[in-house]
C-alpha cells in the first residue's frame, strides 16, 4: 500500500479517492502540525485529494486556542519548553494533549458540501478507523469520555474505561459552498501516561487552572494489547501501517455518505 | 447590513444542543474584509471558523463564551 519514502521520510499511497501520507520518523511537533495545516490548505484549495496524514513527533504539548489565552500561558510555555516540552497551538478544540515518541497522530482532511457531512459523522469515521486498527491487536475500544483524562471528550476512544485516543475537529469554509474539515486524533501507543499526566497537570497549575488529571484515566496500546500482533520492540512505529491499512480498508470516499457506525456505540 | 449567523445544520442539535463563541478575532467596531475569519465556535472539541459575509464594520452581538445554536445571530456587518 505504501510507496517509497519521500524526502521528509514519509510514504504515501492512494485508495478510494483518499491519499494516505505516513511520516514515519518522529520530527519536531512544529513541523508535523505545519504539514497538517499545509495539507489542509491544499485540500481546501482543491489542489489535493482528501488525505489521511499519519505522523509521529518528538515531545510537545499541543493546546487549543482557548488555553493559549489563559493568563500564565506564556510563563507556562516558557517553562515547559525549557524542560523539553514545547507548547504549540492547534486549530481544533479540546484541552491540552501531550504528544511524543510514544504517541501517533492522525489527521483525516477532506472537503464536504455545506450540510453534506455532520460533526458526529466525521467523529464516527475517525473513531471507526482508529478502532479498526486497535482491533487488529485484540483491543476492543469504544467511544466515550473519561473523567480525569487530559483533553477529555465524549467522542474519544476508551479501553476498559481509560482513554487511549483523543479526537477533535476543525471546520472552515473553503468556498464553492464547501467546508474543509480536519479531524485529528492522537493515540497513546507506548507512552508513560504518568509522565504525560504530570506535564499536563504542571501546565494547568502554572496557568492557575484547577483541572483534575489522573494517570489512571489513560492507557496505552502497550498496556492494553493482546501480545500477538506487535514485536514489542517499537510498538509506536509498528502501529503506523496498521492505521494506514485500516484507512485503506474503510474505503473512505470524499462523498457525503454517512458512516455505518453511530456515535457512542462500541467498536 | 449583513448578518453573521451560525449556519443552520452546522451540527446536530439533537446530540449537542449548544456551542459557545470561542473567540472573536476582531474588536467590536473593527473594519473587516469579506471572507475574513472573524470568529470561531466551539462545539464538542470541534472548532468551526466563521467568516465575514461582506466587508464593513463589525458589530458583535454574542460575546466570547456566549452560548449559541445553529441559526443564532452572533454579529452583523454594516457595509463599507
Amino acid at each position: 500500500m505504501c510507496e517509497a519514502a519521500d524526502n521528509a521520510g514519509a510514504s504515501r499511497a492512494e485508495g478510494s479517492g483518499w491519499q494516505i501520507v505516513v511520516a514515519e520518523r518522529p520530527g519536531p511537533a512544529k513541523l508535523g502540525l505545519k504539514r497538517e495545516h499545509d495539507i489542509a490548505g491544499e485540500v481546501g484549495a482543491g489542489t489535493r485529494n482528501a488525505t489521511i496524514f499519519i505522523w509521529r513527533s518528538q515531545r510537545a504539548l499541543i493546546v487549543a486556542r482557548g488555553q493559549a489565552q489563559w493568563s500564565g500561558f506564556e510563563v507556562a510555555a516558557t517553562r515547559l519548553a525549557r524542560e523539553g516540552w514545547p507548547v504549540l497551538v492547534r486549530r481544533s478544540g479540546g484541552g491540552a494533549f501531550p504528544i511524543g515518541p510514544g504517541t501517533v497522530q492522525l489527521a483525516m482532511i477532506a472537503r464536504y458540501p455545506d450540510r453534506g457531512m455532520s460533526m458526529a459523522g466525521v467523529y464516527d469515521r475517525l473513531s471507526f478507523l482508529i478502532g479498526s486498527a486497535l482491533a487488529e491487536f485484540g483491543i476492543a475500544a469504544r467511544v466515550g469520555d473519561t473523567r480525569g483524562a487530559f483533553c477529555d471528550g465524549r467522542h474519544d476512544l476508551i479501553v476498559a474505561d481509560r482513554k487511549i485516543a483523543g479526537l477533535a475537529q476543525h471546520w472552515r469554509p473553503c468556498g464553492r459552498g464547501e467546508r474543509c474539515v480536519t479531524a485529528a486524533a492522537s493515540v497513546l501507543v507506548d507512552a508513560d501516561v504518568g509522565e504525560l499526566a504530570g506535564i499536563v497537570g504542571w501546565f494547568h497549575a502554572i496557568c492557575g487552572q484547577a483541572i483534575d488529571i489522573r494517570p489512571e484515566a489513560m492507557t496505552t496500546i502497550r498496556d492494553s494489547f493482546d501480545a500477538v500482533a506487535l514485536s514489542h520492540r517499537n510498538p509506536t512505529a509498528e502501529f503506523l501501517p496498521y492505521l494506514a491499512a485500516a484507512a485503506a480498508r474503510m474505503g473512505l470516499s470524499a462523498d457525503s455518505s454517512r458512516p455505518t457506525m453511530p456515535a457512542g456505540d462500541g467498536i | 447590513m449583513s448578518e453573521i449567523a451560525v449556519p443552520e445544520g452546522l451540527w446536530d442539535t439533537s446530540k449537542t444542543p449548544e456551542g459557545i463563541v470561542g473567540n472573536w478575532f476582531y474588536r467590536d467596531g473593527s473594519m473587516v474584509e469579506a471572507g475574513a475569519k472573524v470568529a470561531e465556535l466551539m462545539v464538542e472539541k470541534t472548532v468551526f471558523d466563521i467568516t465575514a459575509p461582506a466587508a464593513g464594520e463589525l458589530h458583535i452581538l454574542v460575546p466570547k463564551d456566549g452560548v449559541v445554536r445553529p441559526g443564532t445571530l452572533i454579529g452583523r456587518i454594516d457595509g463599507a
